[in-house]
């Protein structure tokens, strides 16, 4: 169950401290290479790069200095002649904007044109604001440079960071953080740094970093989330007094804080129990004790997937929730809060169950040892059962029993007991676990395919369907899942949802009944006509078409597709030659496909086994050397021929 | 990034923001269309508007009240987006007032006022709209659920430049009942000229001029669709003050004279102009050299910024600060090279335009619905080039050259084809007139493509081809290299290419050329080698003539019949010649028909021959009409699905005797 991770932390400090200076006249000196400069051998064709970039931080003057150089490269690098700082108008403030053009010759414009203040966001307690200004007489060869004082809101402090990894290559860049002194802080940066670039460093109360040659980010399909990768140094203040100095000590010191919080939303003892009686019978094995309180606790509103409207409309109030016995007779809550009730419930009901903190993998991969309780932004129940651990999360809304949302699958947790916390990995199911199954009979006239297509989900494949259709009506449902069927056959296709599909159950396969066509499927060649096999394999059509790669592929879960299509020929037809049937399996990809003529059918099955999650760059190309070989055999053809052309031929 | 980031942080606010909904008496406006009837809809129809009004009340200083009401049904999920209103201000205009409504099916009434209202700026500055004035007020009606009726009124006050209003009575939603209420001061008059719609009477009561309709269509949104002003139903009106005369515009040469008045004085030349004038065309023996080092200029060398504040949104900015700053929007552009080609002393002038063909045609009545400005050259006697094509002759002005000085990909000479068959005002100081932009001929625009290619008994394919495009074609394949950031990148246009026609494939080279050359053809030259592109079934070997690309779409391949005209860029012929020279071990068995299909709008000829073992596919596309009327799509849908088989259609060679 997501939910949002609080990005910052603020601690009001008493009194205000220090004040701001504006900065000194003076730019920093230009290297005449760097005016004569066209392009960075570094960064091949790049529109622009930072030559020089510096960040000072004072968390003890509350600002936050910037000093940028930019050396535009090509006319798409203009656009960074063209400057937008966003703040917080509410809190801060820009100041000392400063800048100017410098020619390639070495001689320099000053910008003295109008800073624009502009609202972006105006609301009762929100004013979002940026200051907007553009150098003049840039051109391509041009350095452009700007300077200015981030004011920040006095008196609190925040976490924060330095991103090293910028959409521009950086040349040379220099960091620094001055800390408040009045609260421990953590530093750490878990991407790595610039190769030969030295750890940061904490001298005379000011933590620093200098770096060169930083590579700017790239940005791909099917890769981990950027934050992820984008090299950075995060800075987190401690909200207490207390420091831990090992990942071991931090985390025993959370583990038990953290239990004591779910403890105590947890405690309504007797409201659980009587719940608990009318959901379950005595003689209910443990089993099924778990699936009846799991499918009722489904039934509670949830309000994580519901709109503000919604709720307003049902006059539901998600700050009036206290504890689980609130969710229980108000009969609403949100997604977390659902997860601790289904904690209470099967606890009530005599089972032995834990509550697991997770970090969801979606925004980043967990570190226990960046030591940030904030990470650990979900929650699921964990229920030992004949001897084996069960991973649970019904507050995230039709996730059949026993499998996890893809991001709660497969990552850490932290696992809280009354005697202290432990480390605990959710499972990830395989790929039969998440299965589509597309089963079609067809009749081939005049090349077009007409038939039945009954589409099956089961698992993860179901649940994400059903959960991204909630709150939609049947118009919008019918079209998502005709969308579909279109987008899985590599040509148009005439497509009509012909059942009503069960939108509503968390454990039963998800079915989907079409009448298709599909126009021109089977080609013309003279007297012959080919017939391609796979007909649903344009997803794998588009993956991995380009031969580059720079960073890690990565993918939700494993999944399965299998498709089973039988193909009446027309009379007075009957195949020449059919393609082989196709074997590749590398142990994570694996693709199969049979197919046999029976006089006047074809019947083709064609399996697709996933079970990647990530993938190094540098075996990139084996991935998509394994979807190459799929586009080929899904493009084999089967050779058609008139029955008398065939005997001719014979 | 950032304006992303602030669309959702907009909506998080909006979204996230517990609304104190209060229980309240409706008016009566809005108790009245509770029961209404529901306009008939399809099953895709998200809400329906049950009573719509727009009330203009007129001051006699000029400045305007306007008031407008809205009862809304909502029938889908998707409709609960009416839920939020939204109103825009800028420098003429402030919202004095928002109220919104919300009628459940048995529960008390709620409301919500202009307290909970969200204000938003759109920004666009790595598009170099750097900064306007234009603000959006957006208020959400709480608890907005489908069954729910809802209503809003907001009031905003105008001093706009023109005495001119537009009722737009059709949405993308049916329309049951829709008035419209005009309120002048003593003395004050109307004209009102109908568009998309039959003239329908109005009821004069007092100073007051009432006008109803019911019952109007949706017009639902369509790839490729005209623009909304050249379909929709609308009523403009003029404003006419005591006297006859005022801030409205009778006739274009109207609007012209009051954007020349504006602008006039923007072109003063400065010593630096001058100068950089003088450099420029110094080394041009030509006047005609000289015109293109002017414009090669301003659209090189001059970045596009918009500030557009105020009069700013008309008014350019003058010639000596857009040279001193190199940048500007794209009046400021035209002004400056106005301002330069007046140093070598060739006139231009102005011309105001809207980019999307058909929002202004030469049946539009006076209005300033224009979102662009070019420049009409005025060509001295004896300039003649081939290359100058974007050329009409005008009684007073004699041969012009339109070019468009913003448009960087587009070089002097030609026009990028959504200016093309539109009308734009010219302006000019003894008369201005609305004028039809030339169509560019059909060979300007396109992409042709050879390829020689040879095939082995194995079935694979290698070789060579080159892509060479012109017009707008080439413009889009240069936006595709030039705004990616790394070099790895530049080659993905034809990575993605070729992964349409080739499930695998190697590309063993591919260079650009002229990629910063705008006014030469653009040429790709790639080389690779697609194993398997042959498919061996027995003796048989089958093959695919039309290699690469493909010109079929699935534009038209919809459920709902075609509502709308389809609109082109601009005409376009396109070409393909592939040469494969097949393996000596097997003989051609079949290949497919000659396809010749030709419309009125467009034409598709495509032929595959043999020649020793050689054989030759070529195809020609054309699209001869920048717009299709919808009664010909069945016919364009016709053409595509042939398209489409002749692309898949295949050779079929067999093994030779001891092959």
């Amino acid at each position: 169950m997501p939910r949002i991770a609080l990005r910052y932390r603020a601690l009001l400090i008493a009194g205000l401290l220090g004040c701001n200076a504006a900065w000194a006249a003076d730019w920093l000196p230009i290297d005449p290479q760097e005016l004569r400069m066209t392009s960075e051998p570094k960064a091949p064709d790049a529109a622009a790069v930072y030559l020089y970039r510096q960040v000072d931080r004072s968390d003890a003057d509350f600002d936050e200095r910037f000093y940028v150089r930019i050396k535009i490269l090509t006319a798409e690098g203009l656009s960074y002649a063209n400057i937008e700082i966003p703040f917080d108008g509410q809190n801060e403030s820009i100041r000392f904007i400063q800048a100017r053009t410098v020619r390639p010759d070495g001689s320099s414009i000053d910008f003295d044109g109008k800073v624009y203040e502009k609202t972006v966001v105006k609301a009762r307690n929100e004013r979002l604001l940026t200051k907007t200004f553009t150098l003049p007489d840039v051109q391509v060869g041009s350095i452009i440079e700007y300077r200015y004082d981030h004011l920040l809101r006095r008196g609190w402090i925040y976490d924060s960071h330095w991103i090293l990894s910028s959409d521009l290559y950086t040349e040379h860049a220099k960091f620094s953080l001055q800390p408040n002194t009045e609260f421990s802080m953590r530093w750490s940066w878990p991407r790595g740094l610039p190769e030969g670039t030295p750890n940061p460093k904490l001298e005379h109360g000011t933590i620093r970093l200098e770096a060169v040659g930083i590579p700017a980010f790239v940005e791909e399909d099917y890769m981990p989330p950027a934050d992820e990768l984008r090299m950075r140094v995060d800075f987190i203040y401690q909200s207490d007094h207390r420091e831990a100095t090992t990942p071991e000590e931090y985390w025993k010191i959370h583990g038990q804080s953290l239990y004591r919080e779910v403890q105590k939303f947890s405690d309504a003892d007797r409201v659980m129990k009587r719940a608990v009686a009318q959901i379950t019978a005595p003689t209910d094995s443990p089993e099924e004790k778990l699936r009846k309180i799991y499918a009722r606790v489904g039934q509670i509103d949830n309000l994580t997937f519901e709109t503000k409207s919604q709720q307003e409309a049902k006059q539901q109030k998600p700050d009036s929730i206290d504890n689980v016995g609130d969710v229980w007779e108000k009969g609403y809550g949100n997604g977390r809060q659902i997860t601790w009730l289904y904690l209470a419930l099967v606890r009530a009901a005599g089972l032995a169950a834990d509550p697991v903190l997770i970090s969801t993998r979606d925004r980043y991969f967990f570190n226990k040892t960046l030591m940030n309780a904030g990470q650990l932004n979900s929650n699921v129940v964990v229920v030992s059962i004949a001897g084996k651990d069960l991973y649970l999360d019904p507050g995230y809304l039709y996730t059949p029993f026993g499998l996890l949302p893809w991001w709660e699958a497969g990552v850490s947790g932290l696992r809280l007991k009354k005697d202290g916390a432990v480390w605990v990995n959710t499972p990830l199911p395989g790929p039969a676990q998440s299965r589509t199954e597309r089963k079609a009979t067809f009749k081939l006239d005049r090349g077009m395919l007409t038939g039945k297509l009954t589409v099956t989900y089961t698992g993860l494949e179901a649940s994400s369907r059903r959960a991204s259709q909630r709150g939609q009506d049947e118009t919008e449902r019918k079209q998502y899942l005709e969308n579909e069927v279109e987008w899985a056959v590599p040509t148009g296709v005439t497509v009509n949802l012909t059942n009503v599909p069960d939108w509503d159950s968390w454990e039963a396969p998800l079915v989907a009944q079409y009448d298709l066509e599909v126009p021109g499927w089977a080609t013309g060649a003279g007297r012959r006509m080919l017939l391609p096999v796979a007909l649903f394999g344009a997803g794998e059509k588009s993956m991995f078409t380009h031969a580059a790669r720079t960073q890690p592929l990565y993918f939700a879960n494993p999944y399965q597709h299998f498709d089973d299509v039988s193909i009446e020929l027309p009379a007075g037809w009957n195949a020449e030659s059919l393609p082989q049937a196709r074997s590749e399996d590398l142990k994570r990809l694996a693709y199969r496909t049979t197919l046999v003529s029976d006089h006047q059918t074809l019947h083709f099955t064609r399996q697709l086994d996933f079970d990647l999650l990530l993938v190094n760059p540098t075996s990139y190309d084996a991935v998509r050397k394994f979807y190459q070989l799929v586009q080929t055999a899904d493009a084999e053809r089967v050779v058609l021929a008139p029955i008398s052309a065939n005997m001719v031929a014979k | 990034m950032l304006r992303f980031i602030l669309a959702i942080f907009v909506a998080a606010v909006l979204a996230g923001t517990a609304i104190p909904a209060m229980a309240t008496t409706l008016p009566a406006w809005v108790q009245s269309q509770l029961t209404a009837p529901v306009p008939d809809h399809d099953a895709k129809t998200a809400a329906v508007i049950l009573y719509s009004d727009t009330a203009i009340a007129v001051r006699s200083n000029g400045s305007l009240h306007r008031v407008v009401r809205r009862v809304i049904k909502i029938l889908r999920p998707e409709g609960i987006d009416y839920g939020i209103i939204r109103a825009d201000a800028d420098s003429q205009s402030r919202i004095t007032g928002m109220h919104g409504w919300n009628v459940a099916p048995g529960a008390p009434p709620v409301d919500v006022d202009e307290r909970e209202v969200v204000e938003s700026g759109v920004l666009g500055v790595q598009e170099g709209n750097l900064v306007d004035d234009v603000r959006t007020k957006l208020l959400r009606i709480p608890a907005v659920v489908p069954g729910n009726i809802i209503a809003y009124e907001y009031s905003r006050d105008l001093q706009p430049y023109m005495l001119a209003d537009d009722w737009v009575f059709q949405d993308e939603i049916p329309v049951r009942e829709s008035h419209y209420s005009l309120e002048l001061p003593s003395g004050w008059s109307y004209k009102a000229h109908w568009i998309n719609h039959a003239d329908t009477p109005a009821t004069t009561s007092g100073n007051r001029t009432l006008w109803m309709l019911t019952d109007l269509k949706a017009i639902r949104g369509e790839p490729q669709m005209p623009p909304w002003e050249a379909i929709s139903g609308r009523l403009a009106l003029s404003l006419v003050p005591p006297g006859g005369h005022g801030q409205g515009f009778d006739t274009w040469s109207d609007v012209g004279a009051w954007y020349l008045n504006l602008a006039k004085t923007q072109m003063a030349s400065s010593a630096s102009i001058k100068q950089q004038v003088a450099m420029l065309t110094a080394a041009q023996p030509s006047l005609l050299g000289k015109i293109q080092a002017l414009a090669n200029f301003v659209q090189s060398d001059v970045r596009y910024v918009a500030i557009e504040l105020g009069i700013g949104g008309f008014q350019p900015h003058a010639a000596a600060d857009v040279f001193t700053h190199r940048y500007g929007d794209c009046k400021d552009k035209s002004t400056l090279l106005a301002t330069m080609l007046k140093e070598i002393g060739v006139d231009a002038n102005y011309v105001i335009v809207n980019s999307e063909r058909g929002a202004i045609s030469d049946s539009t009545p006076p209005n300033l619905g224009f979102d662009h400005v070019i420049l009409a050259i005025q060509l001295p006697a004896g300039i003649e080039s081939p290359t100058l094509l974007a050329i009409a002759t005008q009684e007073k002005l004699g041969r012009i050259l339109y070019f468009d000085p913003t448009d960087t990909y587009t070089p002097l000479g030609t026009l990028s084809g959504p200016l093309q068959d539109g009308f734009g005002l010219l302006v000019t100081a003894d008369g201005s007139k609305l004028v039809h932009l030339p169509v560019m001929p059909i060979a300007t625009n396109g992409l042709r493509r050879t390829g020689h290619l040879t095939l082995d008994a194995s079935g694979a394919l290698r070789g060579d081809v080159m892509d060479t495009s012109f017009g707008d074609t080439a413009s889009i394949a240069r936006s595709a290299v030039e705004t990616r950031n790394l070099n790895t990148d530049q080659i993905k246009p034809i990575e993605s290419l070729m992964s349409g026609s080739f499930p695998t494939f190697t590309l063993t080279s591919a260079t650009i050329r002229n990629l910063r050359a705008h006014d030469q053809p653009l040429e790709w030259h790639y080389n690779f080698e697609v194993p398997r592109f042959a498919e061996a079934s027995g003796d048989l070997l089958t093959l695919r003539p039309c290699v690469l690309g493909t010109k079929a779409s699935g534009l038209l391949e919809t459920k709902e019949a075609r509502a709308n005209d389809i609109e082109f860029d601009g005409l376009q012929r396109d070409t393909d010649a592939f040469e494969i020279t097949l393996p000596p071990s097997y003989a051609v068995d079949d290949i497919p028909q000659p396809l010749d299909l030709d419309y009125p709008f467009a034409s598709y000829h495509s032929k595959t021959e043999v020649t020793g073992h050689v054989l030759r596919y070529t195809r020609s596309f054309e699209i001869k009409q920048v717009s299709v009327p919808v009664s010909q799509a069945a016919q364009l849908k016709d053409l595509y699905r042939a398209i489409l088989n002749d692309e898949r259609a295949l050779v079929v060679l067999h093994r030779a005797a001891g092959g």
